[in-house]
């Protein structure tokens, strides 16, 4: 008896091993050319054609499958596309648009069946790639198509001129600059579908050439010579990168390396100790900003549009003077007091020179005043507050010896040569400009209180006076204050350095 | 009247009394004579004389302003009822400090010679602005609380019973502002 069940169970097992390659199912392989693994797919022959199995080739992309009863529709959902068919139909939907199967979709025993033709025709462009078939191994090889950059578009802007690639999807890119007025863009694996060009570019664009590499798309870019830095940024809705190029006409805002992330942090560079050496570079902070107006004059004057203003021409001024410039603002935009002393930190400035007008309920008050910082007194906290990302730099620098420097007394170390610095400007200010005279404070001032390097704040005039307003709207006096508070700086420069 | 009623009563006058004793414990006692000194002269019942430092109008420095007010007996009152006094502007050759509209939410001294003031939002959404400006505005609060009581060493500013970074922009308003700094 046991003996006959065994034979009965070999002869079922002979029969189901060497029977199945000779009936009609089988198997193919869908391969991908990402880390997808490759997808096993049932197959039948039905009147000679080749059908597989759907639930197989949805699991194999990732797609979900939605069946509705009452219409006997099922939708594929492969990432944004929708693919629809239904029994006994040859034709498919993908999106909007109809595709022939050449023969209709077989429904049996609750399972979708549709003919081999559906993974080129229609799943490959749904998962946005090419489709190749390779009889000898039975495998559909899938290839991901990279993105496509579908446009091109300048626009001058007031920050500069900025270079729009349109794209289809979300892509990677490399955007940087290796020689002086040259900026190259790739879009890695990006994919050119028209030709795009500008041959006569506009503002600090000089053209734009796109064409196909191995790589990708590559955007080479020939700036205008006044062109200082730029910027690239990737955006959402639609699916952009946008390159601004900026003159330091404008003076620019921050070098593309210098964008404040974290990551950009020199490694181990103690702030306090890399100042001292020279004089090279100026953060100039044109006050207040965005929703923050600043006071505001008799005649109508904001102190923010007035202080962006002498910015430029104080701008203008210390490049003429030799200096390398940065602005912590360059547009109507609300900078926070701590972000403007991390971006001066981060841009390594040696000087911090704060632009801003005094104001009083009294319209009689008038003149300018230097400042520089009072230190803090200590705290009535137990724990000292990480206010924004300054300490966060101080950390990351090793600030002084054993440990964390509070941020917000950084400036301390820096108290006598801002004092200095102070003074100077003051002197020169004083001497060149018949404005009333306020003298030099120190004070307890937010925005200086995380600089690691010499810091002042210039109290240009009262705008809440009738003629300091007039005298700050007029372009020759703001020249005259730019060129006084330079001169002060270089006169700085020299006792530091000995150099003019 | 039934017992469970009568019980419930008498619980609710046992949680009462409690509570009252535990609130009234933390005020202080009217009769008390003020501590840290009350440097205005005591003008009759209720009535001193206080000082008031308000801004010149060159904004080159303070002057002094003196008058006769109802005051209430218990410290943080009386500072509250000063400042409200110094919100309301100058009535000889000062010019005001804080902004129109300010009011004193109110006032609190703690033990060790520090005062927390917490204003209205007019004291941020209706400054001037600049530095002096906010200077002035610091400086008077300080020196007119420092006028009035001897004690005083240091003003914390709030707003709405919040932190504020700076009133408008310039002057850091996290730290506490000395006496000694702002004379």
């Amino acid at each position: 008896m046991m003996r006959r069940s065994g034979v009965a169970a070999a002869v079922v097992l002979f029969a189901l091993v060497v029977a199945s390659p000779s009936a009609r199912a089988g198997s193919l392989l869908v391969d991908f050319s990402d880390a997808r693994p490759a997808a096993r797919v049932e197959t039948k022959q039905l009147d000679g054609v080749t059908y597989v199995r759907l639930a197989d080739l949805a699991r194999g992309v990732g797609g979900a499958r939605h069946w509705n009863p009452k219409t006997g529709k099922l939708t594929l959902a492969v990432g944004t596309h929708r693919i629809g068919i239904s029994s006994d139909n040859p034709f498919a939907t993908l999106d909007q648009e109809v595709r022939n199967l050449g023969r209709p979709v077989w429904l049996s025993e609750g399972t979708f069946w549709v003919p081999q033709s559906f993974i080129e025709s229609v799943l490959g462009p749904a998962v946005n790639s090419d489709v190749s078939w390779h009889p000898d191994a039975r495998t559909f090889t899938f290839t991901r198509l990279g993105p496509v950059v579908t446009s091109i578009q300048l626009e001058t802007r007031q920050e500069g001129t900025a270079i729009v690639l349109g794209l289809n999807e979300l892509a990677d890119f490399v955007a940087e600059s290796a020689e002086r007025g040259a900026v190259e863009v790739l879009v890695t694996g990006g994919r050119l579908v028209d030709s795009l060009a500008i041959l006569e570019g506009e503002g600090l664009v000089a053209s734009v050439i796109v064409s196909q590499a191995d790589e990708g798309v590559r955007a080479d870019i020939a700036a205008a010579p006044e062109a200082t830095s730029f910027e690239a940024e990737l955006y959402h809705d639609p699916y952009r990168i946008e390159i601004l190029v900026r003159s330091s006409h404008d003076a620019p805002f921050m070098a593309p390396e210098l964008r404040g992330r974290q990551g950009l942090l020199p490694e181990g560079r103690n702030v306090l100790g890399s100042w001292g050496t020279d004089v090279e570079t100026v953060m100039i902070d044109p006050g207040h900003g965005g929703r923050d107006q600043g006071a505001s004059g008799p005649a109508g004057s904001v102190e923010k549009n007035a202080m962006l203003a002498l910015a430029r021409e104080l701008s203008r001024a210390l490049q003429r003077e030799g200096f390398y410039v940065f602005m912590t603002r360059s547009s109507d935009s609300y900078v926070p007091l701590d972000r403007r002393a991390e971006l001066s930190n981060l841009a390594a400035a040696d000087v911090f020179l704060s632009l801003q007008c005094d104001a009083w309920y009294s319209r009689s008050a008038t003149g300018f005043r230097v400042a520089y910082h009072a230190p803090a007194p200590p705290r009535w906290r137990a724990h000292g507050r990480s206010r924004g990302a300054g300490l966060r730099y101080v950390e990351s620098a090793g600030a002084s010896a054993g440990g964390v420097l509070e941020w917000d007394h950084v400036q301390d170390a820096f108290r006598d040569e801002s004092e200095r610095l102070a003074a100077l400007v003051h002197d020169s200010m004083a001497d060149d400009l018949d404005v009333a005279d306020r003298g030099v404070a120190a004070r307890n001032l937010a925005v200086l209180a995380g600089c690691a390097m010499p810091a002042i704040l210039i109290e240009t005039g009262f705008i809440s006076n009738g003629a300091d307003e007039a005298r700050l709207a007029d372009e020759g006096f703001r020249r005259s204050v730019a060129e006084a508070i330079a001169r002060g700086v270089a006169e700085y420069r020299r006792t530091l350095t000995g150099r003019d | 009247m039934d017992v469970k009623r009568v019980k419930g009563i008498v619980v609710a006058l046992v949680v009462l009394a409690v509570a009252l004793v535990f609130i009234l414990r933390d005020r202080e006692p009217p009769a008390e004579i003020p501590e840290g000194g009350v440097v205005g002269e005591e003008i009759g019942r209720g009535i001193q004389s206080i000082t008031l430092v308000f801004a010149d109008r060159s904004a080159s420095g303070m002057v002094e302003e003196s008058r006769e007010i109802a005051v209430p007996q218990d410290r943080a009152g009386r500072a509250k009822r000063v400042l409200e006094e110094l919100a309301a502007g100058p009535e000889g050759s000062g010019v005001r400090t804080l902004p129109h509209g300010t009011r004193v939410l109110s006032v609190f001294f703690d033990d060790r010679g520090g005062v927390f003031v917490d204003f209205s939002r007019e004291l941020v959404d209706n400054h001037p602005g600049g530095s002096t400006g906010e200077l002035f505005t610091i400086q008077s609060v300080v020196q007119t609380l420092a006028a009035n009581f001897a004690d005083v060493e240091s003003v914390r500013f709030l707003v709405e019973g919040g932190e504020i970074e700076t009133i408008a922009g310039h002057i850091d308003a996290t730290v506490p502002f000395l006496v000694g700094n702002y004379r």
